[in-house]
């Protein structure tokens, strides 16, 4: 497996991005052990707030998020998942699997040793993170879940196969400009090039175009029996889920009443729908700190 | 301009601040918008005026315990509140607010009350708008003595910096109490903090206190040429300054080597380092008054 390294120099324009890099070695049955790059702000010894990013982005999504949490007393972790980012970056498609990115992911939750989580997610964050939840469900303290879903093998709407149809098609897969396509704002100049910053060509994104086509919604897919595996878990989970999700996201918008229906945790929670797209991380930061703070002070005694 | 001004009763319960309030009226160049100037003004008028300058997001409260002293070394001692901070006047929105803004709105209230002799005392931004002020007016001024602050003139901002610039952008809150509390290295009492939240009785009043951290002007700030003007005046300054800065501020420690040796003023001084955190006038006010009196002549 060839594995690819984006240079530091890619990232040195970034002037929004003031977090110092940590990395870690995950490794995965039958793959070469990968360099993980993630964020890690915050008193240690606090309990996590993880911020998982999807596609295709990194943990640059969540820049404003950062350091208003850590601020408040809390330990914040943003990973780059594997193919995104500073993480490394295998250069085939047939490298990725979602299977793969859960192990991935897990490699590195289980190193860290994270407990007490508060998980935000989004878009393939969730896809990842909830299968995280399932596998570790005694890890995670409570869930904030936006624009994202675990599906079964079952269609979820025609917005996302517009976009799956889209991402293999085009002859080039602009990041940055998909990102801001998927915010209400406009995104500057500098922030549309510090989502391309991870990809200085295209052999980069092979885990980027790989993405849409993994997401089980044929019966078909691959990963249709293990998401249906964790949504027996996610069935019985009773800890504290809420949902927020973007009013203007049209590919997974739609998705929220499905969680808050099966999840008997989100029973009785604060759900909302706020004035965003896709990427609400950029539409719409402050408010989504102020509502994972404000979740968790719910459930302090 | 939509100006607000924050009632004297929320000043009403501070009890360790004993100074009568003067102020004066300036008027925006831009817009008209007339805009009442709070300040301190103690000890004897006809003596040499030591300034005592504020930044983000205090105010003249920061100096309670130097007045007093510096005043009985026989200096006046004057210490503004800038506009948008403790008992001036606060424009609402982020944008009637610019770092050029600030140093007019503070070059028309000196040139108003014609002050001369002066000792610059300055931290955070009270030193990038007060030392503005001395490259603008350097004939006002006899010295300066320069704590946790700085003249910056674009680069990268340091790290500390970087994230508490996104706090201010981005955090939901901004309680200005517990950022003055952190900042100090030492625990303020109640009544301290909320003497630093006294200046904003809701978020609107904010504006300027949120907005400031972006205008330092690290990267490729519109402030630039501005600094590098007043950085020509500074190298050829000859006039005392002294650097006293913190040992325990994430900030700005070590940024006296930006000023020792290229103000000419430096040679010479008794250049120290003082033991505290970034709001070094609630750590060592005494130090610091030491450190004044150096420079400042009778």
């Amino acid at each position: 497996m060839k594995v690819l390294r984006t240079p530091d120099a890619a990232f040195a324009d970034l002037t929004d991005y003031p977090f110092a890099p940590h990395y870690l070695e995950v490794e995965v049955p039958s793959a070469p052990p990968m360099r993980l790059h993630y964020l890690d702000e915050g008193p240690r010894h606090a309990a996590p707030i993880l911020l998982l990013h999807g596609e295709p982005t990194w943990s640059y999504l969540y820049r404003k998020f950062v350091p208003p949490l850590a601020a408040a007393g809390h330990r914040v972790l943003a990973p780059d998942l594997i193919g995104f980012g500073k993480s490394d970056k295998p250069a085939e498609g047939a490298d990725y699997s979602y299977e793969r990115h859960v192990a991935w992911m897990s490699d590195w939750l289980t190193k860290l040793d994270l407990r007490d989580i508060t998980l935000f997610c989004q878009d393939w964050g969730g896809l990842i993170g909830l299968r995280l939840v399932a596998a570790f469900p005694d890890r995670f303290a409570r869930l904030v879940i936006s624009n994202t879903y675990l599906p079964e093998g079952e269609s979820i709407g025609s917005g996302f196969d517009a976009w799956r149809t889209f991402s293999q098609a085009t002859p080039e897969f602009k990041t940055g400009r998909i990102v801001d396509g998927g915010c209400v704002r406009g995104l500057s100049s500098s922030e549309v090039a510090a989502y391309d910053a991870p990809f200085p060509d295209e052999n980069y994104q092979a885990g980027a175009r790989q993405f849409p086509v993994l997401v089980p919604v044929t019966p078909e897919h691959a990963s249709v029996a293990e998401n249906q595996a964790a949504w027996a878990v996610l069935e019985s989970f009773t800890k504290p889920v809420v949902t927020c999700f973007g009013e203007q996201d049209k590919v997974l918008g739609h998705l929220d009443a499905e969680i808050q229906r099966r999840i008997p945790g989100a029973k009785g929670q604060p759900h909302c729908r706020i004035e965003a797209s896709h990427f609400c991380q950029e539409d719409q930061p402050e408010r989504l700190v102020d509502l994972i703070l404000k979740f968790i002070a719910a459930q302090e005694p | 301009m939509k100006v607000l001004r924050t009632p004297d009763s929320a000043f009403a319960a501070i009890r360790d601040f004993p100074f009568a309030p003067h102020y004066l009226e300036i008027t925006d160049p831009d817009e008209g918008t007339k805009l009442r100037v709070h300040y301190v003004d103690e000890g004897p008028r006809d003596a040499p005026v030591v300034l005592m300058m504020h930044g983000e997001p205090s105010w003249c409260y920061l100096y309670r315990h130097m007045i007093g002293p510096v005043v009985a070394a026989g200096f006046r001692v004057v210490a503004p509140d800038l506009i948008g901070f403790g008992k001036s006047d606060k424009p609402t929105k982020k944008t009637d607010y610019s770092y050029a803004r600030h140093v007019g709105w503070m070059r028309q209230w000196i040139e108003a009350l014609d002050l001369t002799r002066m000792t610059l005392v300055c931290q955070d931004w009270g030193s990038l708008i007060g030392l503005r002020l001395v490259a603008e007016m350097p004939d006002r001024f006899a010295g300066v003595a320069l704590s946790n602050g700085g003249l910056p003139e674009g680069g990268s901002p340091p790290r500390a910096f970087a994230i508490w610039r996104a706090f201010s952008k981005w955090s939901p809150v901004f309680p200005i109490g517990r950022i003055v509390n952190v900042g100090a290295k030492r625990a303020l009492s109640s009544a301290e903090i909320a003497a630093y939240d006294a200046p904003f009785p809701d978020s609107s009043y904010k504006a300027g206190a949120r907005i400031f951290p972006s205008f330092v002007p690290f990267e490729n700030n519109v402030a630039i040429p501005d600094q590098k003007r007043a950085w020509q005046v500074f190298e050829q300054w000859h006039k005392p300054f002294l650097c006293c800065f913190s040992d325990g501020d994430p900030v700005t420690r070590g940024g006296e080597a930006r000023f020792i040796g290229r103000v000419p003023g430096t040679k010479g001084q008794p250049h120290c380092t003082l033991h505290g955190g970034h709001f070094i006038q609630e750590n060592d006010p005494q130090g610091f008054v030491d450190c004044i009196l150096k420079v400042a002549k009778l």
